[in-house]
């Protein structure tokens, strides 16, 4: 006679099959890796090694079999150096090119010709330049101006360096969360009307992928525009190919950033870090988070993630309608006029100054950077940064060492949980180096911090770019610069909630104080512009 | 069973056994409730266990937070009960191997070296091997018994840590435990 299952909702297994398990976890989340298209970027990756190695071994041949090409090669490397030299790179990427063109001077100078921007870029840089010149008349020539002297002096930078309009009349909002920020953008999403602009970096298939696009197949029914721009390493292992022909064989239009292809080429290392979306022209959204589940906490990959982001409604929103446009243009190789999409916003009454903007290979300057750079340099009480990775260059470091002695109160919170070793073993040094000016450095704790902002006396700057070299010289990226003085007191009430639950790194905890560490991170900073 | 994505939230976890139910009724105050829970095909130690809750709750990031805080303790707690001994233990398995070692060289001595002070050697120094063996027996079971005592001082602090998660989460979750025992 069979015995009753007392509970139905254990399946009973013959126990005699089964061993204990060697995991000491009480508790293990289970979490999928999608392993998408990990086939795919495999054989890119493999055939490019294969590419470089042939390459590398047929000119080191030639070097060392004809002495004149030796000769060659090694003038060629020096001239390369004084061009280096030159160059407006940050003082760390030219000493490491200049050690690489040296020691490998048969070839390292043909590296550098292919991974200059100036002249691996020239092409699509004269298509930007084309489009900005074209488009430039839709940005307000009319600028809001701020009382506060410093805020007027960085929106003067924004405007003249990249062409930024210093709006006002906006309202801003601040989400402290992920799970906050994509609640608030699926609400919004389900009142658009005219058309939706998204912009992302990663686009992974996962729970709330499916909630968006829930929402954007019933949008496309209804006759809305729905654009999308994706970067196509971000979603190498993320997007699947079924899930992008489902989403075109719903009528969203979608667009690739920087293909991955097979051939060689370090323009493979320029990507779109940028996130934004536009809804109607009425409202936008930037932030630190992707369109994928770890971002909004329903995948656990690192500990709790804690992301920020921002909503304008009002007059701003054109600045990242122009951003988006600017760059479907770009990868869609069609002129479109942008008056539609315009001024289509409803002014809210504010006096504080909202400027979006963007930087990226199509900008000269690396508005990012000096955004950054601005506001630290014109704070005089109060900077707060929150980075998940913290590679800066001497200029950034010399300011906050500065302002750390002069009494400013420096704050920097970075992740305890890393999501890429090395990167994160270069972030610790760099931030524990400060402690001993009196910079204040935080590891939130069980916590991957992914929020960018930067938070001085008197203004916020919320966005996707990193505090690290990528952001400032390798990536498209944008943001928002805002005096809002609500929007800074939310950000300012997330940042202390963060110290709470976070742990102060002191000469007791800092890996600094290991040998090993520190010759590990010494090791590891030579790569740090590449990182 | 079809999820429904738009309205609820789903975690699936994998948990010892004998720790499920409290662990389940611990994310039941976090506003989970369980729906499923199969055993592990490979052990028998592990169960799956499967959760939802509503899309939409008040203080959700805070929750989660704190959530990620909870396992952690947890997770750590049973590592520092898995190495709590590994000093002694340590201590031990020296204190073994080099008493074999020292007794196979004393045998190999008497054995090769035959005569009176090779003897009177060999059980002088087994009679020193003797004492070590004893003093570090003794220096052993001093340890446990601090190993023991940092243990439990650690447990404690532990077991405070997770009160104090529990107050606020008690906070946070106040009237919702009501509704969803009600739904």
């Amino acid at each position: 006679m069979k015995r009753k299952n007392p509970n139905p909702l254990i399946k009973t297994i013959p126990i005699g099959r089964r061993t204990n398990s060697p995991y000491t976890d009480i508790v293990k989340i289970k979490t999928e890796t999608n392993g998408l298209n990990v086939i795919k970027l495999s054989l890119i990756l493999l055939v490019l090694l294969i590419e470089l190695a042939l390459f590398i071994l047929l000119h080191i041949f030639l070097a060392f079999s004809y002495s004149t090409i030796l000769l060659i090669s090694f003038c060629l490397s020096v001239i390369t150096c004084i061009y280096v030299l030159s160059s407006r790179k940050n003082s760390h990427s030219k000493a490491v090119w200049i050690i690489f063109l040296l020691l490998f001077f048969p070839v390292a100078y043909i590296f550098y010709l292919m991974s200059d921007e100036r002249i691996l870029f020239g092409v699509s840089g004269k298509r930007y330049k084309r489009i900005f010149k074209r488009t430039e008349k839709y940005f307000d020539e009319k600028n809001a101006k701020s009382d506060d002297i410093v805020v007027q002096n960085n929106c003067n930078y924004l405007y003249n360096a990249g062409g930024f309009t210093t709006y006002s009349n906006t309202k801003v909002q601040y989400f402290s969360s992920g799970a906050s920020f994509f609640d608030d953008v699926i609400e919004r999403l389900k009142d658009a009307k005219k058309y939706i602009f998204i912009e992302f970096f990663i686009i992974s298939d996962g729970v709330l992928l499916k909630r968006v696009l829930d929402v954007l197949t019933e949008k496309v029914k209804q006759g809305v525009d729905v654009r999308i721009i994706y970067d196509d390493f971000g979603c190498r292992k993320a997007l699947s190919r079924k899930t992008k022909t489902k989403i075109r064989n719903l009528g969203i239009k979608m667009l690739p950033f920087n293909k991955l292809t097979f051939v060689f080429s370090l323009i493979l290392n320029f990507r779109d870090h940028r996130k934004i979306m536009v809804i109607d022209g009425q409202t936008a959204y930037t932030g630190g988070c992707n369109l994928a589940d770890e971002y909004v906490n329903e995948k656990r990959i690192h500990g709790y993630w804690k992301d920020a982001g921002v909503r304008l409604d009002g007059s701003a929103v054109d600045g990242f309608s122009l951003i988006f446009l600017r760059q479907w243009e770009f990868l869609n190789k069609k002129r479109e006029g942008y008056s539609k999409f315009l001024n289509l916003y409803q002014n809210y009454p504010n006096d504080a100054v909202v400027v979006p903007y963007a930087d990226g290979l199509d900008y000269s300057a690396s508005i990012c950077k000096n955004v950054y750079e601005n506001m630290i340099a014109s704070a005089n009480k109060t900077i707060y940064i929150m980075t998940p990775y913290f590679i800066v260059d001497d200029a950034i470091t010399e300011l906050l060492i500065s302002k750390a002695i002069s009494g400013v109160d420096v704050r920097i919170v970075i992740p305890e949980i890393p999501d890429k070793a090395f990167v994160y073993g270069v972030t610790r040094n760099n931030a524990e180096k400060l402690i001993d000016y009196g910079v204040s450095v935080y590891c939130m704790k069980n916590s991957f911090v992914h929020s960018k902002l930067v938070l001085t006396d008197t203004s916020v700057a919320i966005g996707s770019a990193n505090m690290d070299l990528r952001s400032f010289y390798q990536q498209f990226e944008c943001a928002v610069y805002t005096d809002d003085k609500d929007t800074r007191e939310k950000v300012l009430q997330d940042f202390n909630q963060t110290f709470k639950d976070s742990v102060l790194i002191t000469e007791k905890n800092k890996l600094r104080k290991h040998v090993i560490y520190r010759i590990f991170a010494g090791v590891m900073q030579i790569f740090a512009p590449f990182m | 069973m079809i999820n429904d994505y738009q309205n609820y939230d789903y975690l699936d976890i994998i948990v010892k056994k004998d720790s499920a139910d409290e662990i389940a009724l611990w994310y039941g105050r976090l506003l989970w409730s369980e729906y499923q829970r199969k055993e592990d095909k490979l052990y028998n130690d592990i169960v799956h266990v499967s959760f939802s809750r509503p899309h939409k709750i008040p203080n959700k990031d805070r929750l989660q937070l704190l959530q990620v805080y909870y396992e952690n303790i947890l997770n750590e707690k049973a590592y520092k009960s898995k190495d709590k001994h590994a000093k002694s233990e340590a201590l031990i398995v020296t204190t073994v191997v080099l008493s074999i070692v020292l007794l196979l060289g004393l045998g190999a001595l008497v054995f090769l070296v035959k005569n009176l002070f090779a003897y009177l050697g060999a059980g002088l120094l087994f009679g020193l091997l003797c004492v070590g063996v004893a003093c570090s027996f003794k220096a052993i079971k001093k340890l446990r018994k601090k190993e023991n005592l940092n243990f439990e001082k650690l447990c404690a602090k532990y077991n405070d840590e997770i009160g104090k998660i529990m107050d606020e989460i008690s906070i946070l979750t106040e009237g919702k435990l009501d509704e969803k025992k009600e739904s």
